[in-house]
């Protein structure tokens, strides 16, 4: 039993669900099995962590039926059982948390009864309700287009007992229609949105032909759906992704700081990982103005406490690295400690000696602590972000060049070559030149600061001016201007 | 108590519902209160009926608190108790129907506990359980996406960043477009239902949002779900009667996907079609009379008619009205006895009486119609306006002219001060009483010019309510005015 299903499936309950549970399972609604409840009565004993050699199934035969002979097939069937409660109450806790859609359910219930009073009250309970939450987004929309259903089959049914048609009206009939517009406009920009801002780290092909029509038509057409914060929010991030047009910039990042109440936290926190996702592609592009702009656009995230998704437990490990690397790029240094040292124990356990270890290094490396970037950097055994894996190397590598380690900086940058070329597939291919550019001039670089040619030094500056989509420019051009010296 | 909210809905369980209830009431997940379980056992007792003098409050409070003095706020408060319990137990019934949502719940938990293993069993075990579903209709759109995003959610938690092995271009599209269906499907359904309400009541609407995404409706996209090109092509027939091919290929179409269609969607789509073949016929296109008759019976062999669990009264008088003017006498009045019990106990005798009077009429049993109509009592609008024109005409077979008259004027009043019957219906109706009016004023003197005269106007003005029968009504008096003219020479 110690390694059953059912005790993994318990193992991850609350304190809270168990007690929950143990009701649930006493529920003759639920169960009216004596033995099932004898069985958690024993099992939940050893919550939360189920080890004690007690819970053999054997032993708990015995503490279940005394002396009766132990029988195999019965304590699996008890345990599924058991299993199956549990089950059933996770789905009823899920169904649960979905509160509007519990409503809905009731008002159907009592329209098909025809309990009309009672429906009246629930539906007026339910309506004041929805009218009263500031925030309109995917869920009001269902919601309300759930409820408009529900009164046209009121009035439908109602019909026999009235003398005219007096309940229906304009906005009764039409209002339906647009509350699944919107509802479906809301849902499907955003899962469009994720997809683009996805498709700029990796490639995907897909056909947008139908989600680019809807665009087109709000863009041009339709401005009172554009009304609603949500929708517009949306339509202006696809086109922003899409278009890259600083007006939908500036007017996003208007909507970050004035709309608190009519976007949600999610939505403010995914819109500013999407204009920080543009500024990143601009400063790639060579526009430096932005690097102080990315700094400020954190500075809002933090103090506005987006900086994390709702049901985000952990501080974002690429989120954290991010904000180093552009405080350090605006000379921020001790602002950059600072937030280290405010911010490390919201990391993930998992990985948070990687994210602070490598923030650490960056800090010593910006102050041209160069042996200090080394001991935190050596200080790195494993990492699991890929992200991190490519921004450890390129940093190991600078810091190589600025001790001079040459021969350590070659055998990086071979089996940096080899990553690049396993996982080339994984990255967008803006992304993959990105890092295959800063390889290949950071090899060309130390080879000429160990053999100084001139010649090749001037072929080296005139192709990289040509280049901006490179990790790590500003180094590289500063590394190259001191050679030219 | 006895009008109570509580009361009223325990009312409507059934027994065993009833016997489900009581162990909800005990279920300490539910409720812990003891006297909420002893007031629910009083009022068992007195089920189904519900109507002992017995259920007053005080009396159950004495039942209650033997020897207690009543209190009326802690009987309120407790009734409101077990009000909340009958409804978390109406809740979750409607949950617990749909076993689908009940795992796509569960899937939810078990992600965000990261119980990857449970996750994966319940999802194989609910995607066999979709793969059994033969309705393609917009909830299962709805599920398919729901399920989709809980896969990628698993699928993010297990793989993280490897976007390569959960973010292919293929599970994307099918994300995209089981929600695009679901929707459409939605949308198209509730813009028939919209233009339906539209010919039936006198409203006006914003539908350019509609026109616009009509415009752009490009069918080849939507060839791996039917449901969508079905319900475009609904919207379509409603748009554009006289297109014809509309009709045709939503009819072809229903018939070829019934299957993945569902009930619910399949009635809905034959009340199309019969509504299009009605409005053809009003429109003078008698060879939709047969083929609206077609559809009737379509549905009553794939029992489609009932809808709250009752057959419409449309429905009803629709098969007895085209029956009659089909000439298939027998059909209808086996009709007639067949279906009374499955229309709605509200207006049973109503339209069973209006029924029989309606083939009476047609078989030229007018005394015996009019004995029918007199019984038939409602409030129904259109059931009265009928009811009207079917007095009208009796009174018109019968040459009872005094009373004609007077009904006639009576009948104009009613129109001219109701609000609610759109103006094309209204034309209808003015234009059946001013013909009517025209014909009896000349019955018993006309000469075949002025029969000629009104066969013209009645031929080529505005549509009218019971064109045939009035026109019917000419050639007999033509008739007679030849048998009387060959008689005099």
């Amino acid at each position: 039993m110690l390694n059953s299903n059912l005790l993994e499936l318990l193992g991850k309950f609350t304190p809270v669900e168990i007690k929950e549970l143990g009701e649930f399972v006493s529920s003759p609604f639920f169960n009216k099995n004596e033995n099932v409840i004898k069985l958690f009565s024993y099992v939940k004993k050893y919550f939360p962590d189920f080890d004690s050699r007690k819970l053999e199934k054997e032993y708990v035969f015995s503490r279940i039926f005394g002396k009766e002979k132990y029988n195999d097939g019965y304590m699996r069937t008890l345990m599924f059982r058991l299993q199956k409660q549990a089950e059933e109450y996770l789905s009823y806790i899920n169904y649960k948390k979905k509160e509007g859609q519990l409503r809905i359910n009731l008002l159907d219930e009592l329209n098909q009864r025809k309990l009309e009073k009672a429906f009246l009250k629930t539906l007026s309970e339910q309506e004041k309700e929805f009218e009263e939450s500031g925030y309109k987004g995917y869920n009001y929309y269902h919601y309300k287009s759930q409820l408009e259903n529900l009164k046209l089959e009121y009035y439908n049914w109602r019909r026999y007992k009235s003398k005219d048609f007096k309940d229906y009206t304009d906005e009764s009939i039409f209002s339906s229609v647009d509350y699944i517009n919107r509802a479906y406009l809301i849902r499907i920009l955003s899962k469009y949105i994720f997809v683009i801002a996805k498709s700029q780290f990796h490639k995907i092909d897909y056909d947008s032909k139908f989600l680019d029509f809807i665009v087109e038509y709000l863009e041009k057409e339709d401005a009172e759906l554009k009304d609603n914060p949500v929708i517009k929010l949306q339509l202006y991030e696809i086109l922003l992704l899409k278009n890259n047009d600083h007006r939908y910039y500036n007017a996003l990042k208007e909507m970050l700081v004035n709309e608190r109440t009519r976007l949600s936290p999610d939505e403010r926190y995914s819109l500013h990982n999407i204009l920080n996702q543009y500024l990143v592609e601009h400063i790639y592009e060579g526009h430096d103005e932005f690097k102080r702009e990315r700094f400020e656009l954190y500075k809002i995230a933090i103090a506005e406490n987006i900086y994390k998704g709702s049901s985000d437990i952990y501080f974002d490990d690429i989120m954290f690295g991010g904000i180093i690397l552009v405080a350090l790029l605006n000379a921020e240094y001790d602002w950059a400690e600072e937030f280290i040292e405010k911010f490390r124990n919201e990391l993930s356990p998992d990985n948070r000696a990687t994210v602070i270890n490598f923030s650490l290094a960056k800090v010593s490396f910006a102050k041209k602590d160069f042996a200090m970037a080394l001991k935190y950097l050596s200080k790195i055994t494993s990492i699991k972000s890929i992200q991190y894996k490519t921004a450890v190397r390129d940093l190991s590598l600078m810091t190589y060049y600025e001790l001079s380690m040459f021969s350590q900086a070659y055998f990086l940058a071979d089996s940096y070559r080899h990553f690049l070329g396993k996982n080339k597939t994984f990255y967008s291919a803006p992304r993959f030149e990105r890092m295959s550019n800063y390889l290949k001039f950071f090899v060309k670089l130390a080879k000429l600061r160990e053999c100084m040619n001139k010649t090749d030094l001037e072929e080296l500056k005139i192709d990289f001016e040509k280049e901006f989509n490179i990790v790590e420019r500003d180094w590289l051009l500063e590394k190259i201007n001191e050679l030219e010296k | 108590m006895l009008k109570s909210n509580l009361v009223e809905a325990i009312g409507t369980f059934s027994p065993k519902e009833m016997k489900e209830l009581g162990e909800f009431v005990s279920s300490p997940f539910f409720n812990k209160n003891k006297n909420v379980i002893k007031l629910f056992e009083i009022i068992r007792k007195y089920y189904p009926s519900l109507d002992s003098d017995k259920l007053s409050k005080e009396n159950v409070y004495a039942k209650l608190f033997p020897g207690d003095k009543y209190k009326d706020s802690s009987m309120r408060l407790l009734m409101f108790y077990l009000y909340e319990v009958v409804e978390k137990f109406l809740a979750y019934g409607r949950y617990t129907k749909d076993d689908i949502n009940y795992k796509k719940n569960l899937l939810g938990e078990f992600n965000e506990r990261n119980m990857f293993k449970e996750f994966e069993k319940t999802y194989e075990e609910v995607m066999e359980d979709m793969g059994k579903i033969s309705a393609r209709d917009e909830r299962y759109y709805m599920n398919s996406f729901e399920l989709a995003n809980a896969y990628f959610d698993y699928m993010t938690k297990v793989h993280y960043d490897k976007y390569d092995k959960y973010m292919t271009g293929d599970f994307i599209e099918r994300r995209f477009n089981n929600l695009t269906y679901s929707y459409l499907i939605s949308f198209l359904k509730f813009y028939c239902v919209t233009l339906n309400t539209f010919h039936v009541l006198n409203f006006k609407i914003n539908m350019e949002l509609f026109e616009n995404m009509l415009g752009n409706f490009n069918q080849e996209l939507f060839e791996s779900a039917p449901v969508i090109n079905i319900y475009y092509n609904a919207a379509m027939a409603l748009l554009k009667p006289d297109a014809e091919e509309y009709y045709f290929k939503l009819k072809e179409l229903i018939l070829k996907h019934e299957v993945v269609l569902g009930k619910e969607n399949l009635s809905d789509l034959f009340i199309n079609l019969e509504n299009y073949c009605t409005r053809k016929v009003r429109a003078g296109k008698l060879n939709f009379l047969e083929e609206g008759f077609n559809i009737y019976k379509l549905e009553l062999e794939k029992g489609l008619y009932l809808s709250n669990e009752v057959m419409s009264t449309a429905f009803y008088t629709s098969v007895v009205n085209v029956g009659c003017r089909l000439k298939q006498h027998d059909y209808v009045r086996s009709f007639i006895e067949k279906y009374k019990d499955e229309l709605s106990p509200d207006s049973r005798d109503a339209i069973y009486n209006f029924s029989v009077a309606l083939l009476e009429t047609d078989l030229g049993q007018f005394e015996k119609a009019l004995e029918f109509l007199s019984k038939v009592k409602t409030d129904h609008l259109y059931i009265k306006m009928d009811v009207r024109m079917l007095q009208c005409r009796l009174y018109y077979e019968l040459n009872w002219d005094d009373s004609l008259e007077s009904l006639l004027d009576a009948f104009k009043r009613t129109l001219a001060n109701n609000k609610l019957i759109p103006d094309f219906r209204k034309l209808h109706y003015s234009n059946f009483l001013k013909y009517l009016g025209r014909l009896a004023a000349i019955r018993h003197k006309a000469d075949e010019l002025d029969l000629d005269v009104l066969r013209k106007q009645m031929l080529e003005g505005d549509n009218f309510y019971h064109r045939p029968w009035m026109i019917g009504r000419i050639e007999i008096l033509e008739k007679k005015l030849s048998a009387k003219t060959a008689g005099h020479s």
